[in-house]
């Protein structure tokens, strides 16, 4: 699914150049859960970055789904992510002025799918995410575990293949957080291939491996006992 | 989508109360400017395009130039509109009208009126303009002498519902009219409104053959196709044909010779659609408008509006930061900037639309109250609204192109990492707009108080006279020769210190004006001079004082036999020693030249407007032998010298007294400095309409600071906090803060000197008597716009400072 070859990138300013990734290697297969930790600057959020297609790559080659993507230009970047990909955040990231059913329902405005399919699936989600209830509240009105689930609603509400999340759990306590890895768990199961950035490496170990980081680089690969179901 | 995109705008104006309120208050209060303003420009254009033939009809003028006098009249001689007509092919119709001094009292049965806007027409009037009948035949209504033709207002005034056609009305108790046709009131923008048209054929003048005297407001139209400058082009034989010899006749001199001694006669066409706002000769039907205005309120026009699109454009890109992360999420969930760009401009165009419908509600409720303010009859036109539609998007994309551009091209990791600052580049270009913003605002408030000063200089300067408490009773020539009795009565009452009566008063246009000799060591000098016919009493009454010789007096028999010119006259003709002299008088009925001597010269006084330099004038007392016969014995105007106290009973007791002469007549008066102030009003509606638009300019750049000031302290809250942390004071803080806004004001107010000046000194040239450009009222707008500029930040600047810094740390 996911294939880089000597991966870099790096960030130039006037002054100075960082190297964020340096001549990364990591193969993930269709259907993984694969968690990345690594400490502050190590490069985590960069490869998620780069991975899911927000960010252009240095050198180096990043085949997603067979597609060459370190060739594509922005727009066709855009393009294959809003197929294949979503995104969950530490902050969430909702649209605060939309309503819980407006968020979720974005990435299938996106993606053209028609006005009544488009009521139809959002709905459907939401009530397999146990936010029915809240369908026209506001982000600010929901606790940070409920306004995690609409984020994770949205992500999945338009079938990506690969989920990316940087630190879904960053900003929630011990039981919100684990409600959200068990969803991610099951959509693990259900065959969506995950790839989770990590700082507890108790969250990391629901993944089938972890990866760690340092300066850009892969140091340590583990393989992680069982997943949780 | 497209809803979806207006849901999200509405939902945002909710929830950003004071951005949504500033930036549609600001915007719609700049649109309603705006479209005031277009209104009147409209309704300025507008004038006389109505009539059918109205780009094929031109008015005959005259410019010449005698004896070193300048010549620029609406009029032109009896004889010129037949022979154009007779002469020139190219002339389909003409007509004329007449050009008449005093103005009639006009009776029907009980009802009496002394009527101004009363005039003579050839019947071809109704072939020239679209002048609609409501009864009569507009055909023959004015091919008889002494018909006449009313508008339905005046018919109504006079005969209620009562058929007027063939009634008789009687004017100055000495003629009959008969009544042939009832047409509708003229509309506002006409360039002339007459109540009455007596058929032209009434006065034998009409059927003169004299080309010097010009009397008739001369209209012609031309046929299809005809060119109005190959037909003028052929007027200068015309002139030597008909005038040549007559100025011969008159003068004794040759035409040739008069055209080398520098003299020169020029008969030339204005179009009819010109003349409201380009016309500005002597002697016109009504005071015009003035194309100048129209362009400097439409710059402001311009400008109110770019300053409210600032504020908007400003405002959404201070707002960035926050839309910042919505625009990083809709990339990262698929959006592309395409459609970014879209949801922002809709965005945009549904607040301007917001915006312009709350203009137009404003300025139809306003309309009435600026009409009222400006003397103007302006209604909304609803032909605009497709305009007004067209022009709300044109804005929208206007002012939503550039948030609309900056926001959708930000880096999604780089927005939602939360690590974008405000750029640099975004916040210069907010300084330079707020800065533009201000320049204009600075120039229009120094231009109106500047414009301001200039008409309290005009009013307030020393005029040759004492303007105050003089009241002047009109139209007593209706009374004849009774005025003396009139004015012995009145000089009786405590209440009023002198009277005099005189044909015309400072403020109307003079009696005449005509060719004057003298005789110098250089041979004899002609000048035009602008006469006055008084009697004794009018230099006391007025205050007026002589600068030699003395004025006429009951003490000398012979004075009514004598003339009293004033300074100017006597510095052009460039004597020593005027008094003593004589003035030569043409046209005797024998032609024999008449010489009256001068016994006086009066100080220079302001019979004319502050807008021109006073001219040379001749004082002639009633009765003098002028023109070959008796000058004049009584004149319109008598002008009373009154008590300052008790005005409403020195009212009454005139009034009274004029009833017992005048019986049946109305008491009209005015006081004189009324009267001689409405000579400024053009300049008074520039007055009132500059301060309110640039109140207005001020008032929503002021807004749009209070936005940006607002912003900025949300951006700099972490700043803040942390100089807090580190010691800074809140008064450190406040300057800090306020220290921008000072700047930019400081650079605005830089720019707008040179700008404010050039526009100022333009302005006052229109004045032969003005203040110069004046530095410290520039400093006290400049001044004024910091104070309101600093005291519209200093509420969010104090918010600021004043929070608890692990608030504003926490913040983050």
């Amino acid at each position: 699914m996911i294939k880089t070859k000597d991966l870099c990138k790096v960030f130039r300013t006037e002054e100075m150049e960082t190297t964020a990734l340096n001549d990364l290697n990591i193969d993930i297969q269709n259907g993984e859960f694969v968690s990345v930790m690594g400490p502050s600057g190590s490069g985590k959020s960069t490869l998620l970055n780069v991975l899911g297609m927000l960010d252009s790559t240095s050198s180096g080659e990043y085949h997603f789904n067979g597609e060459e993507v370190s060739l594509h230009s922005e727009h066709q970047r855009a393009d294959c992510r809003k197929r294949n990909v979503g995104f969950v955040f530490q902050s969430f990231n909702l649209i605060d002025e939309l309503t819980v059913f407006e968020n979720v329902e974005l990435p299938l405005f996106y993606l053209k799918v028609p006005g009544a399919e488009r009521r139809k699936r959002v709905d459907e989600m939401l009530d397999q995410m146990g936010i029915a209830a809240r369908r026209n509240h506001f982000p600010q009105q929901l606790s940070g575990g409920q306004q995690q689930r609409v984020a994770v609603s949205r992500a999945v509400i338009s079938n990506p293949k690969v989920i990316f999340a940087d630190e879904p759990t960053g900003n929630l306590d011990s039981s919100n957080g684990k409600e959200v890895m068990e969803l991610l768990a099951e959509l693990n199961n259900q065959g969506t291939t995950i790839i989770m950035v990590t700082h507890s490496p108790t969250y990391a170990e629901w993944g089938h491996r972890t990866v760690h980081l340092f300066d850009g680089r892969i140091v340590a690969e583990a393989t992680n006992g069982k997943p949780h179901a | 989508m497209f809803w979806s995109y207006v849901k999200i705008t509405v939902r945002n104006v909710i929830r950003q109360k004071l951005y949504s309120a500033i930036n549609i208050l600001g915007l719609a209060i700049g649109v309603a400017a705006c479209i005031t303003i277009i209104l009147y420009v409209q309704e300025e254009l507008s004038y006389d395009r109505y009539h059918e033939k109205a780009d094929r009809i031109y008015r005959v003028a005259l410019s010449a130039r005698i004896g070193g006098n300048d010549f620029n009249v609406a009029l032109s001689a009896a004889p010129i509109a037949g022979t154009l007509l007779e002469e020139f092919p190219e002339v389909e119709t003409t007509t004329r009208i007449g050009y008449l001094g005093g103005y009639p009292v006009i009776r029907y049965g009980d009802k009496v009126f002394s009527e101004e806007r009363y005039t003579t027409a050839d019947s071809t009037i109704f072939d020239v303009f679209d002048i609609p009948f409501i009864i009569g035949d507009p055909k023959t209504a004015l091919t008889q002498p002494n018909s006449l033709v009313l508008t339905e207002s005046t018919a109504r005034r006079y005969f209620g519902d009562e058929n007027p056609i063939g009634k008789l009305m009687t004017s100055d108790k000495v003629n009959e009219r008969m009544v042939t046709g009832v047409i509708k009131d003229f509309p506002h923008n006409s360039h002339f409104h007459y109540d009455f048209l007596l058929s032209l054929a009434t006065s034998p003048d009409s059927r003169s053959t004299n080309w010097l005297n010009n009397n008739y407001h001369t209209y012609i139209v031309l046929k299809e196709g005809a060119s109005a400058e190959e037909l003028e082009a052929k007027f200068p034989d015309m002139i030597r044909k008909y005038v040549g010899p007559q100025v011969e006749q008159a003068l004794g001199v040759s035409w040739d010779q008069m055209a080398e001694d520098g003299s020169s006669y020029e008969i030339f066409l204005q179009p009819l659609t010109d003349i409201h706002l380009h016309s500005h000769l002597d002697r016109e039907i009504e005071v015009n408008g003035n194309i100048t205005y129209i362009y400097i309120f439409s710059i402001i026009a311009a400008f109110i509006l770019i300053i409210a699109c600032i504020n908007f454009m400003n405002l959404a890109s201070a707002r960035s930061a926050s839309r910042a992360r919505e625009v990083g999420i809709r990339k990262t969930l698929g959006s592309n900037r395409g459609m970014l760009v879209r949801q922002f401009l809709i965005e945009s165009i549904v607040l301007t639309f917001a915006s312009v419908v709350l203009a137009v509600i404003l300025v139809l409720l306003i309309l009435p109250w600026f009409n009222n303010q400006v003397g103007l009859q302006l209604s909304f036109r609803y032909s605009n609204l497709p305009w007004i539609v067209l022009g709300t998007i044109l804005v929208g994309i206007l002012a939503g192109s550039y948030p609309a551009f900056f926001l959708s091209s930000f880096n999604p990791v780089i927005v939602l990492r939360g690590t974008m600052k405000s750029s640099g580049r975004g916040s210069r270009l907010r300084s330079s707009l707020v800065v533009f913003q201000f320049t204009i605002s600075i120039i229009l408030f120094t231009s109106t108080i500047m414009v301001r000063n200039q008409l309290d200089y005009v009013q307030e300067k020393n005029l040759g006279y004492a303007p105050e408490n003089l009241l002047v009773v009109e139209k007593t020539d209706d009374i004849g020769q009774q005025i003396q009795a009139f004015k012995l009565e009145l000089a009786e009452q405590n209440s009023v210190l002198e009277v005099t009566n005189s044909t015309c008063i400072p403020g109307e246009p003079p009696s005449g004006e005509s060719v004057f000799g003298m005789s110098t060591p250089t041979g004899d000098q002609y000048q035009i001079l602008a006469m006055y016919f008084t009697d004794f009493n009018f230099l006391n009454t007025y205050g007026m004082k002589m600068a030699e010789g003395r004025f006429f007096s009951k003490d000398f028999s012979m004075d009514s036999n004598t003339v009293v010119i004033n300074q100017a006259a006597v510095e052009a003709y460039g004597v020593e020693d005027p008094v003593g002299k004589e003035l030569i008088v043409f046209g005797g009925p024998d032609n024999q030249n008449a010489r009256i001597p001068i016994i006086g010269i009066i100080q220079d006084f302001h019979f004319e407007s502050l807008h021109s330099p006073i001219r040379p004038m001749v004082i002639v007392p009633y009765r003098t032998r002028i023109f070959g016969g008796p000058g004049p014995t009584f004149g319109r105007y008598t002008t009373l010298r009154i008590q300052p106290y008790d005005i409403s009973a020195t009212l009454a007791s005139v009034e009274a007294i004029w009833a017992g002469f005048a019986l049946d007549q109305a008491f009209e008066y005015t006081f004189f400095e009324d009267n001689f102030n409405a000579l400024y009003n053009n300049e008074f509606r520039t007055q009132t309409l500059a301060t309110m638009f640039s109140v207005l300019a001020i008032f929503v750049a002021c807004l749009g600071l209070l936005g940006l000031a607002s912003f900025t302290a949300e951006q700099r809250t972490k700043e803040i906090g942390i100089r807090k942390v580190l010691g800074a004071t809140v008064p450190g803080i406040f300057t800090l803060l306020s220290r921008d806004v000072l700047n930019l004001v400081l650079i605005s107010a830089l720019l707008s000197l040179p700008i404010s000046w050039y526009a100022m000194n333009n302005w006052l040239e229109n004045f032969a008597y003005r203040i110069g450009y004046s530095l410290l009222t520039f400093i006290i707008a400049s001044l004024v716009a910091l104070v309101i500029a600093v005291f519209t930040v200093t509420w969010q600047v104090i918010k600021a400072a004043t929070t608890n810094p692990i608030t504003a740390l926490r913040y983050e």
